[in-house]
């Protein structure tokens, strides 16, 4: 089904692009916002120009004791104003970690929305193998975890398919009688490659339908292995 | 006649300078850590103003470090006694 797929890479291009736009907003937001928060925070001379003020609005402020005690408020202010430093630091470490935050979480906003779009593109295009894997010992394969039996010469016909797809061949009848007979392939013929090939996809075809669609439910009967919601008649 | 004139303004002249004392209360500051003082100066006596002892006391301050806040008032010698408690070690000093 090649719509399905091209709407997905589709739809990841258009949430590359929103996550690039929305990085840049949360970016620049948070960048004015610690602006706006350093030149807000009172300068550290702020509380001197104050003391300073008093001492010159009231003019009986003169003798040496009234001085000492605004030089020591003023000292006091300027004790104050290391406090303010660390303050901004600690506002600059946290919004450091809100822009972080901000853009992990509409990375994975954006992942999530990509993952349901493919997951539902999954559950249209119907099996998806995800992992095949033969076992010469206990002659099955495991199709994305379900256990087929397999006849010695159906494995051997699978094992040789899966090595051909490993290496991107494609073999032909004559080709796949050749490697199980181990004759040359001059002398095979192209109906017995494909009467295993037929044998093959008789034995795991028949289980992968019993498993996937056609249940046998023992000593009861058979039923459809799909949910009830998904059977609709036209 | 004219002698007796020229003699007078000689005598004006003279007398003057050496007369009218005249003194201004001032307050200054010094930055990182802030410091402040109240001090009484002497002033020229052309510059016997607030506004003009200001500018003739700033430079003063300030090659010691220190930056004239204001100047409160410009007095005669009779003033000092009642600023000399208050103004302590700057009483006179610059």
């Amino acid at each position: 089904m090649p719509e399905p797929i091209s709407s997905v890479t589709d739809s990841l291009k258009a949430g590359n692009r929103v996550v690039a736009y929305g990085i840049a907003g949360i970016v620049l937001i948070l960048l004015a916002a610690a602006l706006f928060l350093f030149l807000n925070l009172p300068d550290a001379n702020a509380f001197n120009a104050k003391v300073e003020r008093i001492f010159v609005e009231n003019d009986d402020l003169r003798t040496g004791a009234e001085i000492k005690l605004l030089e020591i408020l003023a000292q006091s202010g300027t004790s104050f104003s290391e406090v303010l430093t660390s303050y901004r630091s600690v506002i600059f470490v946290l919004l450091v970690f809100s822009t972080a935050l901000l853009v992990a979480a509409l990375v994975f906003l954006v992942m999530i929305i990509a993952l349901n779009r493919r997951i539902s593109a999954i559950q249209r295009s119907g099996i998806q193998v995800a992992s095949l894997m033969i076992s010469r010992e206990a002659r099955a394969v495991y199709i994305n975890d379900l256990e087929f039996a397999l006849t010695e010469a159906a494995l051997e016909t699978l094992s040789v398919l899966a090595e051909a797809r490993m290496d991107d061949e494609v073999l032909t009848g004559a080709q796949i009688e050749a490697v199980i007979s181990g004759r040359n392939e001059a002398d095979c013929d192209e109906a017995a490659g494909a009467t295993r090939v037929k044998r093959l996809r008789d034995t795991l075809g028949n289980q992968l339908v019993s498993e996937l669609l056609v249940k046998t439910i023992a000593r009861r009967g058979y039923v459809l292995a799909v949910g009830k919601d998904t059977i609709r008649m036209i | 006649m004219t002698r007796l004139f020229a003699a007078a303004a000689l005598a004006l002249v003279l007398a003057g300078p050496a007369a009218a004392e005249c003194y201004a209360d001032y307050k200054a500051k010094r930055d990182e850590p802030l410091k402040l003082h109240y001090g009484v100066a002497q002033v020229s006596d052309g510059n016997c103003s607030p506004g003009a002892a200001e500018g003739e006391l700033a430079p003063r301050l300030a090659g010691d470090g220190w930056t004239l806040l204001n100047v409160l008032s410009t007095f005669g010698p009779e003033g000092l006694e009642e600023r000399k408690a208050s103004a302590g070690a700057y009483f006179l000093r610059y």
